[in-house]
């Protein structure tokens, strides 16, 4: 199966690879930043703010992720804000993921008790640190497993770049089946790079989920 | 008192300032100049979402996209409905191994089944839906297959789907109550009696939620069938927006579209969430203390690892 075409171009795909590898690690080290931040903003006493959050979350989460790069590369663009497709690749896959971590988070907030949360707000904690240093070190911890999903999502995802033109694994192979016409070489090459990515990490979401559940 | 007003001056400063980075990119978009040659810039861009391309009478605007809106809803319901099929067969084929379902043949065969479907669903599930849509378009002639694109894309999209949900429904299914299985043995069910009778309509009843929330990820994903020239809603404001020279408005108004279907389906399933999975009341509570309005999105199985079903019940973004 692995035939000339792959073993002649693997350096040319292997950048694909390496892109794709620094795509994710970028926009998932912003969309988890991003996203527990949000998940915060929602549940902050203060007025509005918790609202606006909440648009943000559903607007991200319900439009397509193709659409949503096109906005940012196409759109953006033809206001004179030209952004380089690895900008707003991972600007897009920040806001995208980062939409589906708050609400994981979330979920991981409310799981943790009102007890908590009750507890550090009459020992004359402000909300920030009850958040910082009671709240969001628990929550995190349980939702540990489907973070580790939504970044083998991400993973998957991050083919999408490739309508902006960044050249990560799927642009590349895109181009080397066009220019050397060993389509089932070539995609099957991909298929596996990317199983190569995914299938570790599916790994480690389930030995760790395996370990918390244990642990409980 | 002195709080709250820092809490009021917190929550109106940003959201002013969330309010006024829109206004200030509106006021952008339609620069430079006066505020006249703005006003006729915003309404000549706007013009085609009322008034249709060019004189307007070529083809009714909204005629054309609703077309592609339809053919959208169309390749995701019949995928959606496809990969129910298939998924349940799929994830049957998978459980041929599992004890507990006690399938009617010797262990040879249950692996001999088990492990293809195993293999085919772990492989697809963890590869790019994309990457099959375009492989899948790409590869078809070449196997001697005339496919029309929308055929091509509905089988990538069904194919995915189908892992996806097969991976849904096996958790579906192990996450029903050990004496349930024991129960259909004990009064003597045959095994396609046992799944129709016991296990498959409990199972597919606490699905349904995940159902929904795959359709809503389906409607999304269809979006990627117009790389491949299918003339679904995308591809279609996109064709439009290349002739009206106003893609930032186009993007926004298919942006609403999607929005309101998915949004819309989405309440939905949170609607059907509600019942037996939910939370217990401790903290639904918690999170009314803080102050969110929505207690009824604090379900997903990751809250304090209460959920029953591994982590291949949630439907990926």
């Amino acid at each position: 199966m692995i035939g000339e075409v792959l073993t002649e171009n693997l350096p040319f795909l292997l950048e694909g690879y390496r892109n794709t590898l620094y795509l994710v690690a970028v926009a998932f080290g912003g969309s988890l930043v991003l996203g527990t931040f949000v998940a915060v903003l929602r549940i902050a006493p203060v007025p509005m703010l918790p609202r606006l959050a909440r648009v943000e979350v559903e607007v991200f989460r319900n439009t397509p992720l193709l659409l949503q790069m096109s906005f940012a590369y196409l759109g953006l663009g033809s206001l004179g804000i030209r952004l380089r497709p690895f900008t707003a690749a991972a600007i897009v896959l920040t806001l995208y993921t980062g939409a589906y971590v708050t609400e994981t988070v979330r979920s991981g907030i409310a799981s943790i008790g009102p007890r908590q949360i009750e507890a550090a707000r009459s020992i004359g904690m402000t909300f920030p640190k009850t958040m910082r240093l009671v709240v969001l070190p628990q929550a995190l911890r349980t939702v540990i497993p489907p973070l580790g999903n939504l970044m083998i999502a991400m993973v998957k995802n991050s083919a999408i770049a490739a309508s902006i033109a960044f050249p990560e694994l799927l642009y590349q192979t895109q181009i080397l089946d066009s220019r050397t016409f060993a389509t089932f070489e070539v995609y099957n090459g991909a298929i596996f790079a990317f199983l190569t990515i995914t299938l570790p990490l599916s790994f480690a979401v389930s030995r760790l989920e395996k370990k918390l559940r244990i642990a409980r | 008192m002195r709080k709250r007003i820092l809490r009021w001056t917190i929550g109106i400063g940003g959201s002013a300032a969330f309010v006024a980075l829109f206004v200030w990119a509106g006021y952008r978009m339609y620069g430079p100049g006066d505020i006249g040659e703005r006003v006729e810039r915003f309404q000549r861009r706007w013009a085609p979402f009322y008034k249709g391309i060019g004189d307007g009478t070529a083809l009714n605007y909204w005629t054309f996209v609703g077309r592609g809106l339809i053919l959208t809803l169309e390749a995701a319901v019949i995928s959606i409905l496809l990969s129910l099929f298939f998924g349940t067969l799929l994830a049957l084929l998978r459980l041929t191994r599992n004890p507990r379902l006690r399938f009617p043949a010797p262990t040879v065969v249950r692996y001999a089944l088990s492990a293809p479907a195993t293999t085919l669903i772990q492989t697809i599930r963890s590869a790019p839906l994309f990457l099959l849509i375009l492989y899948t378009f790409i590869a078809a002639p070449k196997l001697g297959l005339q496919l029309t694109a929308l055929r091509a894309g509905i089988f990538a999209l069904t194919l995915y789907t189908s892992c996806v949900l097969a991976e849904i429904i096996r958790a579906g299914i192990l996450s029903l109550d050990r004496g349930q299985f024991e129960a259909a043995d004990a009064i003597g069910l045959s095994y396609v009696k046992k799944l129709r009778f016991v296990v498959l309509p409990q199972a597919m009843r606490r699905m349904v939620p995940s159902m929904v929330s795959q359709l809503v990820t389906l409607i999304k994903d269809t979006s990627l069938l117009s790389i491949i020239t299918v003339t679904e809603l995308y591809r279609r404001l996109y064709i439009i927006q290349q002739q009206a020279f106003n893609p930032i408005e186009t993007f926004i108004v298919a942006g609403v579209i999607y929005f309101v279907i998915n949004f819309a389906l989405s309440t939905f399933a949170r609607r059907l969430e509600v019942g037996p999975s939910r939370v217990g009341g401790a903290s639904a509570a918690a999170v009314q203390g803080l102050g969110v309005e929505d207690q009824t999105l604090v379900v997903t199985e990751a809250a304090a690892g209460r959920g029953r079903t591994s982590s291949h019940s949630r439907t990926d973004p």
